[in-house]
């Protein structure tokens, strides 16, 4: 089939697809045409290939193309819950870093448009993705408790590239959570990192919010780090 | 009668003759040969007639411009082999237009070889952080993305993996006098989803301003550099939608392709078109 044969091959061409003038790779243009209703009888044949679409021959960077691609193109298709929620109940055993990493993928795809149909629980019982695949399973916590993203960040808060992480979700938590909540959580994460420079750089990011973290969250922390005399005293 | 004839009248040529896409095939035929040789157009034509009707054209074309496959853009057979700029153009800031999903998968590409990069459906409160509006250029000297790309570690990484369309003085009060900021995609004559004019205006775009690296050379796109992308015309200017043509003319800005600078050449804000 035709269209098959297309669209598999630009899932897996897309990471060394050329770009148009405009930055759009092949992959994506079909998306954008898929959405404006361009190519009614394309759409319909890439849902049917919904279907056939077995996951474990996707690598994780694939497999999120694939999930870019139906976000992108618009497509509203149950066919894709169905299928990922019959792949999520099949035995996955397998504790490996990129075996958490699909899943983990998959359920983020599945909770940010229907948060009904996985609960909290489920959630906190995936070891494996909070284990391996940490931020992955803190973008999915967030959508139910950001309390407890803040926590989990804060317990991953020094690692490596933790701070890049963190950084690369601000825009995302400043739109979902509003400055107050973020304010809250930098002063969490502000007093439990070792690294200076890494303290410095989530400064400059409250300084970028402009929600006064900047001495406040000097201050803030050293009041917290004060004895109730020196309190007193001041 | 035209020296490529034979070639023309292979199935596959004349199935886009018969569309909206004819243009190509003009392109190619006019371009300079002194750049892409008739050595060169034959070999693309050759290729065109053993299509074999089961993938669709424009992959197919693609394939051919993009050979050999996974290497550097230096070992590329047919892209950026257009005349070189001169020397001026490096005093110059340059203007790119992108569409908005184009600049984020990109960026996103860059951020997974560092991080774990949030879902799509974030892209839009994510890059919406980061984009003005054109008429806040002036009231918000604030560069929250050239902080947001150090921080994160990617200045240096390139903004792309594919040869960049740019165009010239988008920043230059000179040139950029009389256009509307919001028409670029127009003067630009970039294309639509299906890489016709058709819908070109639907697709959500920005647009930056950036100097260019003494080390990149800067050329002038070629037929071949624009492959299945009918709205290209040869000659070195862009070509303005028709719609556009009462208010700017045919031919808009001097447009150039080159390999892709880095996030860190970027010195404007993202600019919501």
């Amino acid at each position: 089939m035709k269209v098959e044969i297309d669209f598999i091959k630009l899932i897996k061409d897309d990471k060394t697809a050329p770009v148009n003038r405009d930055g759009l790779k092949p992959l994506f243009e079909l998306a954008e045409s898929i959405k404006l209703e361009k190519c009614l009888s394309t759409k319909k044949n890439i849902e049917k290939l919904f279907y056939n679409i077995d996951f474990n021959e996707f690598n994780s960077e694939e497999l999120s193309t694939y999930l870019s691609f139906i976000y992108y193109a618009g497509f509203r298709s149950d066919i894709v819950f169905v299928k990922i929620q019959a792949f999520l109940k099949t035995n996955i055993l397998s504790n490996a870093t990129e075996v958490c990493l699909r899943k983990g993928l998959l359920i983020r795809f599945l909770i940010e448009r229907k948060p009904d149909t996985f609960s909290i629980q489920s959630l906190l019982d995936e070891s494996g993705i909070r284990e391996k695949a940490p931020w992955i399973w803190i973008d999915c916590i967030s959508h139910y408790s950001f309390s407890l993203a803040i926590k989990e960040i804060t317990a991953h808060i020094n690692e490596v590239n933790s701070i890049r992480n963190l950084i690369v979700r601000i825009p995302t938590f400043l739109k979902r959570y509003g400055k107050d909540e973020l304010r809250n959580a930098f002063i969490d994460w502000h007093s439990n990192i070792i690294d200076s420079k890494s303290r410095a750089s989530l400064d400059s990011w409250a300084t970028n919010l402009q929600i006064k973290i900047g001495m406040s969250i000097s201050a803030e922390v050293r009041f917290k780090k004060l004895s109730f005399y020196q309190e007193t005293l001041m | 009668m035209s020296k490529f004839d034979e070639y023309l009248n292979c199935k596959c040529c004349q199935d886009i003759l018969s569309t909206e896409y004819s243009q190509v095939i003009d392109n190619i035929i006019e371009d300079d040969e002194t750049f892409i040789t008739e050595s060169m157009k034959i070999e693309l034509f050759s290729y065109l007639m053993c299509h074999d009707g089961n993938s669709s054209i424009m992959n197919y074309f693609d394939d051919f411009f993009d050979n050999p496959i996974n290497k550097d853009l230096s070992d590329k057979l047919y892209l950026l082999k257009g005349k070189v700029v001169d020397l001026s153009i490096y005093g110059k800031n340059l203007g790119r237009v992108s569409s908005i999903s184009g600049f984020m998968r990109s960026l996103k590409a860059a951020l997974s070889k560092l991080v774990v990069p949030s879902s799509d459906i974030d892209d839009e409160a994510f890059i919406e952080y980061f984009m003005i509006e054109p008429q806040a250029i002036s009231s918000t000297p604030q560069k929250i993305f050239l902080d947001y790309i150090n921080d994160i570690g990617i200045a240096d990484f390139k903004i792309q993996e594919y040869p960049m369309w740019t165009f010239d003085g988008f920043f230059d009060e000179d040139v950029f006098k009389g256009y509307e900021i919001k028409d670029l995609p127009c003067i630009l004559g970039l294309p639509g989803p299906m890489r016709t004019a058709i819908d070109y205006d639907k697709i959500p775009r920005m647009t930056f301003s950036f100097s260019i690296p003494n080390n990149i050379v800067v050329r002038k796109p070629t037929s071949f550099d624009a492959g299945y992308m009918p709205v290209w015309r040869i000659g070195g200017k862009t070509k303005v939608h028709n719609e556009g043509i009462i208010k700017y003319g045919e031919f808009g800005f001097e447009e150039y392709i080159h390999e892709p600078i880095l996030y860190k050449d970027i010195i404007s804000q993202l600019i919501k078109l």
